[in-house]
């Protein structure tokens, strides 16, 4: 009797169960259906009123120096655009997260945003070691990511929802060789670079861009000489980089290394034009690289994709004022946070309401966006290049004696 | 040849502040067996305050002296604050501490002074010497004469003062040290003064190169360390020699096998010396008899 009573108690459970199961498929089915019709048209992230988006980046120790103007760029920007009353009635949302620079911080911190704080878009993640630790999860989600503080090459390559702005490395590097060529007729060259992913894309693109020019025999197998980001001592490489006696100089590297290799420079007097990259154009490396090197460094030309023209950079000045008015400091960082705003918004405009990921992204494809800082950001026919006008600057020094940047060339692309 | 010699002068240069820097580790070391990891951290924060004073006075020597006073006081403090009330704790607690002080003098410095780069200018400005074809900065040999001045001065108070036998003793065996009537205590406290001002002034000499900022001793401290093992933890001589050899050989093996491959082949060389002597070049080996 007993046992009767225990098969019918688990029979009458099973029945229970299964019923609630079938009720609950049920009440997906039907009110899932409204929900699904909803999730088409709006997407994670986004409500009637607001756009939720996140940042990842440096904000804390040792290149909090890099993040921290960059960051406010970017709430600059979008500060401006919410009093403007948003982008179609939406406010824009900003949630950052600090990844310290880490790649297995920024890994967290992306799982966060999609997951968590369930954000429309990734914008403007900075730094190239986090960036790359959380390409398969943007890649995988399909999220949009829109720009990304870091010049790897292999983001022109990670898929649909990618949409670099700054130029790539190895871009660059082909572009220089442009320049080697053209302006500066160049015969022999020598490309003195950091031995990272930085360096490596640059002189790459260097030796590729010669080759696609017909010009490979400028730079020779022992003129490409490594250099470490935190080596103290560059006499050798620029003992054996003034051994070859050549005409131009590529230093591929960033500022600390490149004030190391200019002061090196001024004490041995090597005095040959020099080119570097566009993460060096900006007057804090002139600050920091002047003292040390204050002759050659007029032989030093820079590469560089934002257009700094005053009446260009009005808009931005005004809005740091107004939402960072204790801010002195307004440099290549915040510039750089701006257009990565600007390029987020752009695709926002052009996608209207259609704001579902795919929504978004099929706007961007069809973006030609040439009205911000730089010259000309295209996604048009899946190009993810980024930025591809470029121009060079030459370090001279303006009527007060300070080192300055002059334009020297138009912005132009390698063809 | 004009190449080996420029490379040898500039090695001897970075090499030398090395060995300032090693030998602070090895002070500490001898005397009370810990491992001093905040080395670098120290010399940074004191390079941060030369900075500061030559801001303020754009005078050098008061820079460097007042760099050099604030690493009395930091050498000091560290000690009686950390690492005295820890004296009973095991060995790798004290490191750990050290460790912990790495995050501690980092976190400062960043609060304090900022997180940006800033040049700072060489001892001497003059114009640079040239012998033979030879490109010789006058900075470069004030930098070596400081380093052998100072060391000298170092051995000599070692070898010949009643202080120096005090820290000798604490070294050899600090018990019977004690039970000598050596005051180990102040020799604790002397060995970490000595060696926090002989990181400042490593950090002062190499901030016109590295730049100031808080990441500016990674690497010499990492150098400063390895010249450290190779001469020998066991020798005040040894940990010079290295630093020389190390700054020397890193530039030779650029220059003349790879640029690209120097650190491996340096650094497996290095190996190679210490799997053939163990304790180092100068090293000795203690054996306890029984």
């Amino acid at each position: 009797m007993r046992n009767y009573s225990k098969k019918g108690l688990s029979l009458a459970f099973i029945f229970v169960l299964l019923f609630s199961m079938t009720a609950c498929s049920g009440e997906k089915s039907t009110s899932g259906k409204a929900k699904e019709k909803e999730k088409v048209e709006l997407a994670q992230g986004v409500t009637k009123d607001s756009v939720k988006i996140g940042t990842i980046g440096v904000q804390s120790g040792a290149l909090a120096f890099i993040g921290t103007p960059y960051f406010e760029g970017m709430e600059a920007y979008l500060n401006k655009v919410n009093d403007d009353g948003g982008v179609n009635g939406r406010k824009i949302e900003l949630v950052k997260k600090d990844d310290e620079f880490k790649p297995d911080k920024a890994v967290q911190a992306m799982e966060s945003l999609v997951y968590d704080d369930k954000v429309f878009a990734v914008v403007g993640q900075l730094g190239t070691p986090g960036v790359m630790a959380t390409e398969s999860i943007v890649k995988d989600e399909g999220i949009p990511a829109v720009y990304f503080g870091s010049g790897a090459k292999q983001l022109t390559k990670s898929g649909e929802n990618f949409f670099p702005v700054q130029p790539n490395y190895y871009y660059e590097g082909k572009l220089m060789a442009k320049y080697a060529v053209e302006e500066f007729k160049a015969k022999n060259v020598v490309v003195i670079y950091q031995n990272d992913d930085v360096g490596r894309d640059g002189v790459e693109g260097f030796a590729e861009g010669l080759k696609e020019l017909g010009k490979s025999g400028l730079l020779k197998e022992e003129g490409k000489l490594a250099v470490g980001a935190a080596d103290t001592d560059f006499t050798v490489p620029v003992q054996k980089a003034k051994s070859l006696n050549p005409d131009v100089v590529i230093v591929y590297s960033l500022a600390g290394a490149t004030t190391g290799i200019l002061k090196e420079f001024e004490k041995v007097n090597f005095n040959v034009p020099m080119i570097t990259t566009y993460s060096n154009a900006d007057a804090s490396f002139l600050a920091l690289a002047a003292p040390g090197a204050p002759n050659v460094i007029e032989n030093l030309h820079v590469m560089g994709w934002v257009d700094a023209k005053p009446e260009k950079l009005k808009p931005l000045m005004d809005a740091m004022a107004k939402y960072f008015p204790n801010q002195k400091v307004i440099n290549a960082y915040t510039m750089a946070g701006w257009v990565a705003a600007e390029t987020f918004v752009a695709g926002l405009k052009e996608a209207g309401d259609n704001l579902s990921w795919e929504g978004y992204i099929k706007a961007m494809n069809g973006l030609t966006f040439t009205d911000g800082l730089a010259p000309e950001i295209s996604y048009v026919k899946g190009k993810r290049e980024g930025v591809t006008k470029m121009a060079l600057s030459k370090v001279t020094k303006n009527d007060k004696g300070a080192f300055i940047f002059e334009l020297k060339t138009d912005y132009t692309e390698f063809k | 040849m004009v190449e080996f010699f420029q490379n040898v002068i500039a090695g001897l240069e970075t090499g030398s502040l090395y060995a300032l820097a090693a030998l602070g580790l090895v002070l500490i070391y001898r005397t009370s067996d810990v491992i001093n990891f905040a080395q670098g951290e120290m010399a940074m924060f004191s390079s941060f305050i030369a900075f500061t004073l030559f801001q303020q006075t754009m005078s050098y020597p008061v820079a460097f002296l007042g760099a050099i006073v604030f690493a009395v006081v930091l050498g000091f403090l560290v000690e009686r604050i950390f690492i005295r009330p820890a004296s009973k704790a095991t060995l790798v607690s004290k490191m750990i501490i050290t460790l912990g002080l790495i995050m501690i003098f980092n976190g400062l410095a960043s609060a304090i002074f900022g997180i940006d780069m800033h040049p700072f200018r060489k001892a001497l400005t003059m114009d640079n010497m040239t012998i033979g074809e030879v490109i010789i900065q006058p900075n470069a040999i004030f930098i070596i004469s400081i380093t052998l001045v100072i060391m000298a001065i170092l051995f000599y108070m070692i070898k010949n003062t009643l202080m120096g036998i005090a820290i000798r003793a604490t070294a050899q065996n600090e018990t019977t040290a004690k039970l000598m009537g050596v005051p180990v205590s102040k020799v604790y406290s002397l060995s970490w003064i000595i060696a926090t001002v002989l990181g400042a002034i490593a950090g002062v000499l190499i901030a016109p190169t590295t730049n100031v900022s808080t990441t500016m001793m990674a690497e010499v401290h990492l150098k400063s360390f390895i010249a450290a093992v190779l001469g020998g933890f066991g020798s005040f001589v040894g940990p010079v020699v290295g630093g020389f050899v190390i700054g020397v050989f890193d530039n030779l093996v650029g220059y003349y096998i790879s640029l690209q491959w120097k650190t491996v082949i340096v650094y497996a060389l290095l190996i190679i010396i210490l799997i053939v002597k163990p304790t180092g070049l100068f090293g000795k080996v203690h054996r306890k008899k029984v």
